[in-house]
């Protein structure tokens, strides 16, 4: 299999991952698309480099995070909104109320933490053990553990808000 | 919702995702072949069109310096200049630095590390920036009036110019700028709680 091939396997096999991590990080739809794309691209650039020296899934992690950290665009005045169709992009058998109202509760908790913290709970979300999380942020497990409860601890307040 | 909530909401949307798995081989080419990158650097372009008409303006006021015939216009001119070719330089280097970071090889933390503290020093650029348009707002009165008008601002009277000139502009600029500062400020700020998180 050459190497487009492959590529184009690995995106295919990741592509609710990128598409998670996009939903994270912009605000609209089309800001969404477009760091979709630069994702991918990055990924493609970088595929050659990856030399099975890490699992694939902490390299791709890393690329997708740095991706779309240098991408940020700030716009305060919009607000983070999160339509259902940004998130799942048909109607599906969980579709109703309820569960729209699920997902913005999500992403509206979410938008409440910081940078790092954003990082830590998508990779946490994502079901990444402690050390795949620290090799990904480029923290010690323990470190990840600290990190973890306190995010743990900002959202109950949240919540309780 | 609890974070058990969180959690199983998340696997449900990654469920549905993995469901409706869209993107074609031609899709997932076609993005590989493009550099979207200047796409999403759209936020550097109102920089890039004011560098090039700051560059226009230095150049013209580069090829009619000889017209600067007097010590004080001369100073003027260079300030002038200085300002006109420096600013837009750094603007576009820092912004540049700010997005261009090696994605692949930096661990997430340290790229937050690299990224806001480019992002603290392209704030206190822009801070820096404010201050210096003030001055080249002054300045670029006597150079302009000399090279288009032919009139010496500094030996020939004026009438009242500089007295309600100089208080207006000062007016001006803190209404105006008071809000931009401010909010710099508060960007550098915001950067470096991030990073004293980190440290």
């Amino acid at each position: 299999m050459d190497r487009e091939c492959e590529f184009v396997q690995v995106i295919k096999a990741n592509e609710g991952v990128i598409f998670k991590i996009t939903t994270i990080y912009t605000d609209n739809r089309e800001d969404q698309q477009d760091l979709y794309q630069d994702i991918v691209y990055q990924l493609w650039k970088s595929f050659d480099s990856f030399r099975n020296e890490s699992k694939f899934s902490t390299w791709m992690y890393r690329i997708a995070l740095n991706t779309a950290l240098t991408r940020i665009k700030k716009n305060k005045r919009k607000g983070h909104s999160v339509a259902i169709d940004r998130v799942v992009l048909a109607q599906t058998e969980y579709y109703n109320t309820a569960f729209e109202d699920r997902i913005k509760m999500l992403y509206a908790h979410i938008q409440q933490l910081n940078i790092v913290e954003k990082g830590i709970m998508l990779l946490l979300l994502e079901g990444k053990k402690y050390d795949e999380i620290a090799e990904i942020i480029g923290m010690t497990s323990s470190n990840v553990g600290t990190r973890i409860s306190r995010i743990k601890e900002k959202l109950k307040s949240q919540m309780v808000k | 919702m609890e974070i058990e909530e969180l959690q199983a909401t998340w696997n449900q949307i990654s469920e549905e995702l993995e469901k409706q798995k869209k993107l074609t081989n031609e899709i997932i080419l076609k993005m590989t072949h493009k550099n979207y990158k200047d796409k999403l650097n759209k936020i550097a372009i109102p920089e890039k069109i004011s560098a090039v008409f700051t560059y226009v303006v230095a150049a013209i006021l580069l090829l009619r310096f000889y017209e600067l015939d007097t010590l004080p216009l001369q100073i003027c001119g260079v300030i002038t200049l200085a300002i006109l070719i420096v600013l837009p330089y750094f603007s576009l280097k820092y912004l540049s630095d700010m997005q261009n970071l090696n994605v692949s090889q930096l661990s997430y933390k340290e790229s937050i590390v690299k990224h806001e503290k480019s992002k603290q020093r392209y704030q206190r650029f822009l801070k820096f920036s404010v201050y210096a348009g003030f001055v080249l707002m002054l300045i670029i009165i006597p150079v302009a009036s000399k090279i288009f008008n032919g009139d010496d601002i500094f030996t020939e009277p004026q009438g009242n110019f500089w007295y309600w000139f100089l208080p207006l502009g000062l007016v001006f600029y803190y209404l105006f700028t008071r809000k931009i500062i401010g909010c710099y400020d508060s960007n550098i700020k915001k950067a470096g709680m991030i990073l004293k998180e980190l440290e």
